[in-house]
């Protein structure tokens, strides 16, 4: 899974992140190193379809949190996956 | 790094600028940046132009630079000048037979001895033509070279001009020097007459060689002939506007399927 909108909702899907602790999360849990263009380019996407949006900021790192919208969607992709994921394993064991 | 990054971030659209800039250079302090991230940021910033773009200004900002491009490009060719003049050859008597064919061969007979290797090193050497090529290459390439793109001998073939007793035709001579290129040309329509007294006193053609005059004598050429600044911007435009057109489709059809949502 190398979508980067997927990443940045997995991300989120524990608490709110701004965008450097999103970029050190993504890289632990998923071995990817996001740039910052293409971070950014997510959150712009993600926050357009009402997916994640902007909380309240201490400083200028701006934290974002995952809607109800967000997480609905993030839930059906990882269905998805589970599903291929599943079969795939399904299918090697049989192999 | 940190300069180049911060540079790179500037090519993001003003509007995601006003509403991302701060937070996305917060991020920038933090992140120890390559020139993968540049290359990353310089992605992300197009990917945001085009988003905010219409198929219109992204065609029309690639074809301006295009026809820009092209016409520094061709700003930046040396100008090859064009000198003209009209000769006429005339029978002093009634031709028989057909008397085209007689003139043409008549023509072709002079045009070989007049641009010989013999008579056009002499023109070279005479008018101090070529010089920079003349260290770089033997005179055997520099006269070919000249006989095949720098001179061009052509029958006039006047509408209704049917007349069988006479022929005109032109010669153009094309030099980076518009004086030089006029002198090239007045060289060879006096070889072209000196050569036909020649053939008249052999006793060949004396029919043919009584009467050979110039009807425009070469022109002094007041604007270059090539490169066309014009032309070159026209088709640096078209070419543009392809590109613009492409790219715009492309990264459309990029956005649109990284954005679709997976249901």
């Amino acid at each position: 899974m190398t979508d980067p909108t997927l990443l940045v909702l997995a991300s989120l899907a524990d608490g709110d992140k701004h965008g450097y602790a999103m970029m050190e999360d993504i890289q632990r849990f998923a071995g990817v190193r996001l740039g910052p263009g293409t971070l950014y380019g997510a959150i712009t996407r993600l926050e357009e379809r009402g997916w994640i949006r902007p909380v309240a900021a201490e400083d200028r790192r701006q934290p974002y949190t995952i809607t109800a919208l967000g997480r609905r969607h993030l839930e059906e992709q990882v269905n998805s996956l589970n599903a291929v994921v599943k079969a795939a394993q399904r299918r090697l064991k049989n192999a | 790094m940190k300069h180049w990054v911060r540079l790179a971030s500037y090519f993001y659209p003003a509007s995601w600028r006003r509403r991302y800039a701060m937070e996305f250079n917060a991020l920038l302090e933090e992140v120890d940046t390559n020139w993968k991230d540049v290359l990353d940021i310089l992605n992300g910033a197009l990917t945001m132009q085009f988003t905010s773009w219409n198929l219109k200004s992204i065609a029309l900002a690639f074809a301006v630079t295009g026809a820009a491009i092209a016409a520094a490009f061709a700003f930046s060719i040396p100008s090859q000048y064009r000198s003209t003049s009209v000769m006429q050859i005339t029978t002093a008597g009634s031709a028989q037979g057909d008397g085209r064919s007689d003139f043409t061969k008549h023509i072709n007979k002079m045009e070989q001895e007049v641009l010989s290797r013999t008579s056009l090193e002499r023109l070279i050497i005479g008018l101090g033509l070529y010089k920079s090529q003349r260290r770089e290459k033997p005179m055997e390439d520099i006269v070919q070279d000249m006989r095949n793109h720098e001179i061009s001998i052509k029958p006039i073939h006047e509408a209704g001009g049917n007349r069988q007793d006479t022929l005109a035709f032109s010669i153009s001579t094309t030099y980076p020097d518009p004086k030089l290129a006029q002198a090239m040309n007045r060289e060879l329509t006096s070889k072209f007459i000196e050569q036909n007294v020649v053939e008249a006193r052999r006793g060949r053609d004396l029919r043919m060689g009584e009467n050979l005059e110039v009807l425009d004598p070469a022109s002094l050429p007041g604007r270059p002939f090539y490169p066309h600044v014009g032309w070159f911007a026209f088709m640096g435009l078209f070419a543009g506007l392809l590109a613009g057109l492409t790219v715009s489709y492309a990264m459309r059809w990029r956005i649109t399927i990284v954005r679709r949502p997976a249901h």
